[in-house]
């Protein structure tokens, strides 16, 4: 009896050892794979690091050499600190340096790396302020024993402008105002743009019009989107289209003594792109692009013009869509050819037009706009405009400052949701490219912000970029869609129908054996 | 307009015939009984939403003002006045002479009433101070929604012949967005089942939602971007979140970004919580709810309107808790969702109560056309749509009556008027080129802006700098004060 009950007893062990030599094996298999990701690491960097950048900028002052300079720029560099009044002035340090120079002379152009500005200034009897397109300016004013004082009233509208907002984009203190016109009209941040160049021509059986666009894009684009190629790339082409109809009809005007004309008001413009049957959308990337169309009207509908809410027609008879490109109205000449021909310099005011329309999109802030409020009355203000790129180098300098730090900030951003998503999901995959992804863009977040300290301006931009699209990339990996629903109760019925029938038997014989095993030990007692 | 008459016509002698023949039969009999004790037992305190009148959108949003002012017009002009401001973009400098005007207007014997009304009004120019400030001088033409573009997705997830009229419900919404603007990039059309190529399909290469066939929905310019079995839940959630595999050409992407309005449109056979998908597999509301949020973590929507239409279609958006989402489904809990009618010659039914129902009104709905959303819902009838169509809104942070039906199934962008150009010089031009460029004119707009009965604005929007805002505060809160003093 003993010797059976042994075996039993052997036998019953040996199932409960599988099972639980099994069991771990069972575990480890069915585990969903997830690797480490760095939590820690991107916590960190949303809640404190983006808040740390520091941009430096650097002032070089020229006084005339008729005034004394001694401790002018420990005092300049007081006076400007105290007044250019931010909360965020840890992050915006700011260094001046004086020296001398003959007033009499022109100012000369001074090449430097982004953030350095060179002003001169001399006496004059009223204060004038002429701001270059490159790095110099020159500045007029009256009463040189006054000049601390001048220069920091001055100096903060003029460079220092913008950076109340970078500010508030870096520490995530946004606005939240969904109507604000400029976030609705900057393009996101990509660092390709498909830019499409479209005539629309209404009715060619009035006449066939060609245009020499990229005679007109090359001397008048390309040196724009040279210069701003240090932020993003620009991919441009360009189409014809005929019997390109509206889907309304303007409104008619007559006047006396001067021709009558067709005209839409404001409220009729969201509705001119007549999208079902203009093709303008483009199925070779997947980058965002850009439409710029110069819509000729059909002689029946010209001359066709566009009222602002005063009811005057515009002289440029253009409108931007945000977001989405621009579109000028250039009415046909009204000679009796069958063909006509936009030439290069036919081309030249609509190009400036769309020139204007593409820097609004890109996201460069004009800096005339709202200067006259924040200066006192009699200062004259004029900003130099960048004729033969487009650009100026203040604006380029605000535009990389700008999108580097909007870059860090969504990287950040992108990397958190990732985070919680995993976190939230415990079914979801997590492979090691992602991993190796998500590490990737912390190491260039950190390069980064140590090249913006540095005063490294272009590096620490294409750090972010690289930063943005690689945790762009991890976020939007094929592998990171969650397993399907797969509640409690699923894995229940799965499993029962496997284990269940087998564990009663394994557990009716364990209890079998300990009941055994207590009566053999009362027993012996 | 005469064709209009005559398809209206025609259907209306459709459906008299079909109600007629109904009505003999004992299906309908108990239909209707069921829907009768239903409306019945409904009547108890705790109701679902489903079945209050906030659901079909009967009561108006602004209940809360009643209380104040039935009585009294002039006071009930200043409550729609304060109402009406749009703290967000224009900030008029009229606006506080727009308060006394209404105050002064006010000589009613109400005078508590005109002090409150002073310091509401103060209030509102205390927040709109602060927010009128830092605003950039654009002239143009805005919704006050935020979007700047639309996308719709539409789905049909069922296949078979027999599920023709589920094919039929897609296409129509396909046609109707094309028709208000969406242009064929921006829609996603996701059909299971391809029925007009079918061979039981007695026209052939056409597909019909109306019994008298007047307008053939698969015509030309119809463009699908997932087809047959294509449509499957994982390609659903995947284009949804934006995981799509890197060959994937752009057409079957969602390039959405934060400033979109997507409306989404799904219609098959579906019970609760889950809606089938050719007849293989399941998607649930926790997966849709699930993907929704992960699209609003990664701001690849401004609002989405989510339409369903299957039976029991209000559960599949009970599960979704991520913000500005707002949804409506055809039918509630236990309840099925039925055909409108049958084509007899094609021998199936074309097309879906509510989808019928909805097409009604967005037929009368063009591009320009200022209708809410508030309309559409307040057209659902239970008893016409043999269903409960319910409406979700809790999720959705703008008044129903204020969205128009355009933000989702049309296509309206916001424009801004160019004002200059920018002086561009060639190499050989310098000294040539006349200068082209128009200063912005930089003087004061202070006339009134009228409370409009649009819900957009043209208008000139100007930086406000806080200093005369304060002035404007102190000084209407003098007048306010010495008015209400005068009058108590």
């Amino acid at each position: 009896m003993s010797d059976d009950s042994k075996v039993t007893r052997k036998v019953v062990l040996a199932f409960w050892s599988v099972v639980l030599l099994g069991l771990p094996f069972w575990w480890k298999t069915t585990e969903v794979y997830r690797a480490n990701l760095p939590f820690a690491e991107i916590d960190v960097w949303q809640t404190r690091q983006a808040c740390d950048f520091v941009l430096p900028t650097q002032f070089t002052i020229y006084i005339p050499s008729t005034t004394s300079i001694s401790d002018l720029s420990t005092s300049i560099n007081q006076q400007l600190l105290n007044t250019f009044n931010s909360k965020f002035r840890d992050n915006f340090p700011i260094h001046v340096d004086v020296q001398q120079w003959n007033q009499d002379e022109q100012p000369e152009e001074k090449t430097a790396p982004i953030g350095n500005y060179f002003i001169y200034v001399s006496e004059s009897d009223k204060v004038d302020i002429h701001v270059g397109n490159q790095r110099t300016s020159h500045i007029k004013i009256k009463d040189m024993t006054r000049i601390t004082e001048t220069l920091s009233t001055i100096i903060p509208p003029v460079y220092l402008g913008q950076y109340e907002n970078l500010g508030n984009i870096a520490c995530h203190i946004e606005k939240k105002d969904k109507n604000d016109v400029t976030s609705m009209r900057v393009l996101k941040y990509s660092s390709q743009y498909e830019t499409t160049f479209s005539l629309m021509n209404n009715n060619p059986e009035n006449k066939r019009i060609d245009w020499e666009i990229r005679e007109a894009v090359h001397s008048y684009l390309t040196p724009f989107l040279k210069e701003v190629s240090a932020v993003s790339n620009f991919t441009i082409d360009s189409q014809i289209q005929n019997y390109a109809p509206l889907s309304l009809k303007p409104k008619y005007k007559e006047r006396e003594g001067r021709p009558n004309y067709y005209y839409f008001e404001p409220q009729h413009l969201p509705h001119f792109v007549n999208s079902a049957e203009w093709n303008l959308a483009s199925t070779i990337t997947s980058y965002p692009s850009i439409n710029f169309i110069l819509y000729v009207p059909s002689q029946e509908e010209s001359p066709l013009r566009i009222h602002d809410s005063k009811d005057q027609p515009l002289l440029t008879s253009a409108f931007l869509i945000p977001r989405w490109g621009g579109i000028t109205i250039k009415n046909p000449p009204k000679t009796s050819e069958q063909e006509y021909r936009f030439t290069k310099k036919d081309l030249q005011p609509i190009m400036k037009i769309f020139i204007s329309q593409l820097r609004s999109l890109i996201g460069i802030h004009d800096l005339e706009t709202n200067i006259h409020k924040q200066l006192p009355s009699d200062y004259q203000v004029t900003f130099e405009p960048a004729t033969k790129t487009g650009i100026t180098v203040l604006e380029k300098d605000n535009l990389i400052r700008m999108r580097t730090l909007e870059n860090v900030v969504n990287t950040i951003s992108t990397l958190k949701s990732l985070a919680q998503l995993v976190d939230e999901i415990p079914n979801m995959v997590v492979q090691d490219h992602i991993n190796s992804k998500v590490r990737q863009s912390l190491d260039t977040l950190t390069l980064a912000s140590e090249a913006l300290a540095k005063e490294n301006y272009v590096e620490a931009l294409q750090r972010s970029v690289q930063g943005i699209e690689l945790a762009e990339k991890a976020f939007f990996d094929p592998t990171m869609v969650s397993m399907l629903y797969f509640p409690d109760e699923h894995k229940y019925a799965i499993y029962m129908p496997l284990f269940v029938p087998i564990s009663v038997p394994l557990v009716m014989a364990f209890l079998k054996l300990v009941k055994q095993s207590k009566q053999q030990k009362l027993k012996k007692e | 307009m005469i064709t209009d008459l005559k398809k209206e016509n025609f259907d209306l002698k459709l459906r008299l015939y079909y109600l007629e023949d109904m009505m003999t039969k004992e299906v309908y009999q108990e239909k209707r009984a069921n829907l009768e004790h239903k409306s019945i037992g409904t009547q108890t305190n705790n109701k679902p939403f489903e079945s209050t009148p906030e659901a079909f959108g009967l009561a108006s949003c602004f209940n809360k003002s009643s209380q104040y002012s039935i009585k009294n017009h002039s006071i009930s002009l200043v409550v729609t006045a304060l109402e009406n401001i749009t703290i967000d973009e224009s900030c008029p400098s009229g606006t506080p002479f727009f308060f006394f005007f209404l105050l002064l207007l006010d000589k009613s014997l109400l005078f508590v009433m005109a002090r409150w009304n002073w310091i509401a009004s103060l209030l509102v120019l205390l927040f709109m101070s602060v927010y009128c400030d830092q605003q950039e001088k654009v002239e143009g033409f805005f919704s006050q929604s935020g979007h700047t573009n639309n996308w719709a997705v539409l789905v049909c997830t069922s296949r078979f012949w027999f599920n023709y009229r589920h094919v039929a419900n897609t296409l129509s919404m396909y046609r109707t967005v094309k028709r208000l603007g969406i242009p064929d990039s921006n829609i996603i059309l996701m059909l299971a089942d391809d029925v007009s190529c079918n061979p039981r399909n007695k026209y052939p290469a056409t597909v019909y939602n109306n019994a008298n066939r007047l307008l053939d929905l698969y015509g030309d310019n119809v463009e699908v971007d997932y087809r047959g079995y294509e449509v499957t839940v994982e390609n659903f959630i995947r284009m949804l979140t934006g995981r799509v595999s890197p060959d994937t050409p752009r057409s079957k992407r969602l390039l959405s970004d934060d400033r979109s309005n997507i409306l989404v449109y799904m219609t098959g056979h579906g019970g609760d919580e889950f809606l089938k998908f050719q007849d293989a597999e399941e998607i649930s509301a926790y997966d849709l709810a699930d993907s929704f949020k992960q699209m609003s973590e990664k701001k690849r929507y401004n609002e989405i309107l989510f339409m369903i239409d299957t039976c029991q279609a209000n559960t599949m958006y009970s599960k979704i808790n991520s913000t500005n989402i707002l949804a409506t489904g055809s039918s509630k809990l236990d309840e099925s969702s039925y055909s409108h009618h049958t084509d007899y010659d094609i021998g199936v039914a074309v097309i879906d109560s509510f989808t019928y129902y909805n097409l009604e009104f967005l037929e009368k709905v063009d591009q320009t056309s200022d209708k809410t959303l508030q309309e559409l819902f307040d057209t659902y009838d239970p008893v016409k749509i043999a269903s409960h169509p319910g409406i979700r809104s809790d999720l959705f942070n703008r008044p129903l009556d204020k969205v128009k039906v355009t933000d989702f199934f049309g296509n309206v962008q916001n424009v801004e008027l160019t004002k200059s150009r920018y002086p561009l010089l060639q190499d050989d031009q310098e000294n040539v080129e006349e200068e082209e460029k128009e200063t912005p004119v930089l003087n004061n707009y202070t006339s009134l802006t009228k409370p409009t009965s649009h819900l957009f604005d043209s208008f000139l929007v100007e930086k406000r700098s806080k200093s005369s805002a304060i002035i404007g505060i102190v000084v209407a809160s003098i007048i306010g004060y010495v008015i209400s003093t005068t009058l108590s």
